[in-house]
């Protein structure tokens, strides 16, 4: 694992932001942190890079606690954040030479080619850039030295369209030996960019898998049926979002497993004359997940 | 080392106007007292000059609060915070901006007046460095402390209010407690120890606050630090006057030297017309000595036991009331306490004896430096005053003395105009204000100290004549004493019957008021 935590917590004065999670980010993942606003994600990705001290448990990056990380650990992790606050009177190219030398393994060829692909604009002043050219800015600083994990949190919020595909564009281009952790709730953003999905709500860990397994486990169910019962009968809790359209009823199965859920169907639904099983979108997918965590917890 | 250099030129470039704006203000801070020269003329010039070190000292706290702010500490978005900096590169690269942007050009400035002055160079060397170890530890660290523990200018200011609010509500609460009275030592001697320990605690908060911040990034635990601070801080002006001074006489460069000293009560040595002066007798003194009262606490009993009066004196920095004695050549000497009494008090010991007890502060000078110089026109360098000019003010009643020496000047000095030719002596000046201060402070306004007076020789109106007056100023001398302080002490002065005709009682005590 590049990155861990280990029953982290953290709280700020009476809010739980973090509540005990337990993550493992495997080497070379693309490792997508989603949630809605307020899950965590942004306070997980300050602990694990020390920017905040957590309230219990710890993390660890490159196999170092990230209380104690050095100079030899932070020259192979790039960030990125919507928040990142870099000296507001320097312009981008007095910033990206005064990073340079802190970096050893800094490629200036590299560094070119990123500045040329992401047109910024070398001697405005970091103050004047609009939010898009701080996001494409901060990737500029963190793509150079081929940081071994690239902590991207909320890179898309605020970009425009066409600032987002440059953006994923020169991501995708670049990343090919890096570990990724994004945070983001654009769903539609990750899907096809993450290997892996953990998803936080209200500072707990709801799940944590591959992207393959994710999607897998997650169908849309359409069961027809001769006639339908006035009153629907108890089913399982891994069902949800259940509504009829006449004679059909149609639900998300969150732990899909295509004998378990024909023998569950049969059982509660005798009279069944078709199911039919639909992949979902990345989007319905986690939403719908999210949406039975509350239901379970509710 | 690379990585200080590399982050402390970054800083250097960003902050390049800042810097020219505050090597201007010394620059022009060290143009504006070379140009005041001895005599601080002309008069406009003085008038912007002295508010000159406050805009050097403001523009180098401006420069501190935005190199500090540059890698805002406090929070949890800024960039340097997941670069690979090492968090001591960067503290070390704030400190050595402080030294290379204000301190190197204090200290080039410093040497360059020591020069200018003709200033002895390890003089001049001194001062330089006391004046900046003294802005490094009192207004620099501070400054730092407060900024890394901010995010912008707007919360430091804020701070400085909350700061200043607190230090006031705190020393209003002392005049408070002690019913609408100041310090007791605000005026003496020892006024050096309440910005000293206001000092001492800042330097201390500073020093835990500024590596606590670099290394833990603990804002938290920084601030309460301050606020333990602010709170400490002001309690030195809750301390008593015996405390504060056996602190003082704990100081004592030579305290073996007022051993032999003693105030006694010298029956009908009292000179008519003043009836408030009671005649003393010094003696232990050595020659060249200086006798201060530091304070006096008065108590006076009638012989039915009633107390009569119980105050004190603590005399102000303001004229030679102090003095108790000065001895030149000898070492016993005649001397007056003066005691300002209420008309009944008064009235009751020029009726009946008394039991007088005065418990004294005292503080014993000796000589440290004299020079002679011409009373007019003179310009000559000593090794205690420095560089000295004398020349007739504008008046034309006084000589008027200026000095400019590398480092802090005498504080308590003796200032005679003689003349050689016929051995005629004005009355000595004594000018005293008493800084018992164990170090040689000198920061106003830069290391190079400007002092001086004025010895009169003619009375405008004719109602006085003086030995040595105007006509005998070419060959006059003015002769100049400087004292330093030596060993501070308490005598007890116990007279058990004093009899109204030991002293002489008539209208003095009001022409004493």
């Amino acid at each position: 694992m590049i990155a861990s935590t280990h029953a982290l917590r953290k709280t700020f004065g009476r809010f739980h932001a973090l509540n005990g999670v337990d993550l493992s980010i495997p080497e070379g993942s693309v490792f997508a942190l989603v949630g809605t606003n307020g899950a965590g994600k942004t306070t997980t990705i300050q602990l694990l890079l020390n920017m905040i001290v957590p309230s219990q448990g710890n993390a660890t990056v490159l196999g170092v606690d990230s209380r104690r990380l050095t100079p030899a650990e932070w020259s192979q992790i790039g960030y990125v954040s919507e928040n990142q606050q870099m000296p507001p009177q320097m312009t981008v190219s007095s910033y990206i030479r005064y990073l340079r030398p802190f970096y050893p393994s800094w490629d200036q060829s590299l560094e070119s080619s990123i500045l040329q692909q992401l047109n910024l604009p070398p001697k405005r002043k970091i103050k004047d850039l609009s939010h898009g050219m701080r996001i494409k800015m901060a990737l500029a600083c963190a793509l150079p030295f081929r940081p071994k994990l690239l902590v991207l949190d909320e890179p898309f919020s605020g970009l425009d369209p066409l600032v987002r595909e440059e953006f994923m564009y020169g991501l995708l281009r670049r990343s090919d030996q890096t570990t990724v952790l994004i945070s983001s709730h654009e769903l539609s953003e990750i899907d096809g960019l993450a290997t892996h999905l953990a998803i936080l709500d209200r500072g707990k860990l709801v799940c944590q898998q591959t992207i393959g397994a994710f999607k897998a486990r997650v169908r849309e169910v359409c069961i027809t049926m001769d006639t339908m019962p006035d009153s629907l009968p108890a089913m399982p809790r891994t069902w949800i979002e259940a509504h009829r359209e006449g004679t059909k009823l149609i639900f998300i199965e969150a732990n899909y497993s295509e004998k378990q859920l024909e023998a569950q169907i049969s059982s509660i639904f005798p009279g069944v004359q078709q199911i039919e099983v639909h992949e979902v979108s990345l989007r319905s997918a986690v939403t719908s997940l999210l949406r039975s965590a509350r239901g379970a917890n509710a | 080392m690379k990585a200080l250099l590399h982050i402390l030129k970054r800083d250097c470039v960003q902050l390049w106007p800042l810097i020219t704006l505050t090597t201007a203000a010394q620059l022009a801070n060290f143009a504006a007292w070379m140009e005041l020269g001895h005599f601080n003329e002309p008069d406009l010039l003085f008038t912007v000059a002295r508010f000159l070190p406050a805009i050097v000292y403001l523009a180098i706290a401006g420069l501190i609060t935005t190199v500090i702010h540059q890698d805002v500490i406090p929070g949890a978005g800024h960039d340097w915070l997941i670069r690979p900096i090492r968090r001591g590169d960067l503290m070390a690269a704030k400190l050595a901006f402080l030294v290379f942007t204000v301190h190197i050009p204090m200290f080039v400035l410093d040497l360059l007046h020591g020069a200018a002055i003709g200033a002895p160079w390890r003089q001049s060397l001194l001062a330089a460095l006391v004046h900046n170890g003294i802005i490094l530890l009192i207004l620099d660290l501070p400054v730092a402390a407060l900024a890394s523990m901010t995010r912008n200018l707007t919360q430091v200011i804020t701070s400085l209010l909350g700061i200043w609010l607190a230090v006031l509500a705190c020393i209003v609460t002392g005049v408070i407690i002690r019913h609408g009275t100041e310090p007791p030592f605000v005026s003496s001697g020892m006024q050096w120890m309440t910005p000293a320990f206001w000092s001492i605690v800042a330097v201390l908060a500073a020093v835990a606050i500024i590596p606590l911040q670099y290394f833990r990034r603990a804002t938290r635990h920084a601030r309460a630090i301050t606020v333990a601070a602010v709170l400490v801080a002001p309690m030195a002006s809750y301390s008593t006057w015996p405390g504060a001074f056996a602190v003082q006489q704990w100081l004592s460069p030579d305290p073996s030297l007022s051993g032999s000293v003693a105030v006694v009560f010298e029956p009908g040595a009292g000179i008519p017309g003043n009836t408030a002066s009671l005649p003393l007798f010094v003696r232990g003194l050595q020659p060249e000595s200086l006798l201060l009262i530091d304070r006096a606490t008065i108590h006076v009993i009638s012989e039915d036991g009633k107390v009569v009066f119980d105050g004190g004196t603590t005399p102000g920095a303001s004229g030679n009331n102090q003095v108790l004695a000065i001895t030149s050549g000898e070492s016993d000497t005649h001397a007056h306490q003066r005691i300002m009494l209420p008309e009944a008090a008064f009235n009751i010991m020029k009726a009946t004896p008394v039991r007088i007890a005065i418990q004294y502060s005292l503080t014993l000078f000796r000589l440290d430096a004299s020079t002679s110089l011409s009373a007019v026109g003179a310009s000559q360098h000593s090794r205690g005053f420095g560089w000295c000019k004398t020349k007739v003010d504008e008046e034309g009643d006084d000589i008027e003395l200026g000095c400019l020496r590398a480092g802090a000047s005498s504080t308590c000095a003796s200032i005679v105009l003689e003349n050689p030719a016929n051995g005629r002596r004005n009355p000595a000046t004594v000018r005293c204000v008493p800084d018992y201060a164990p170090y040689p402070a000198q920061v106003y306004p830069d290391s190079i100290s400007h002092w001086g007076g004025s010895i009169q020789f003619r009375d405008v109106h004719r109602l006085a004549m003086y030995p040595v007056d105007g006509s005998q100023l070419s060959s006059a001398r003015v002769d100049l004493k400087s004292y330093r302080p030596v060993a501070h002490f308490t005598r007890q002065l116990i007279i058990p019957k004093l009899q109204p005709n030991d002293w002489i009682a008539a209208s003095g005590r009001h022409q004493d008021k």
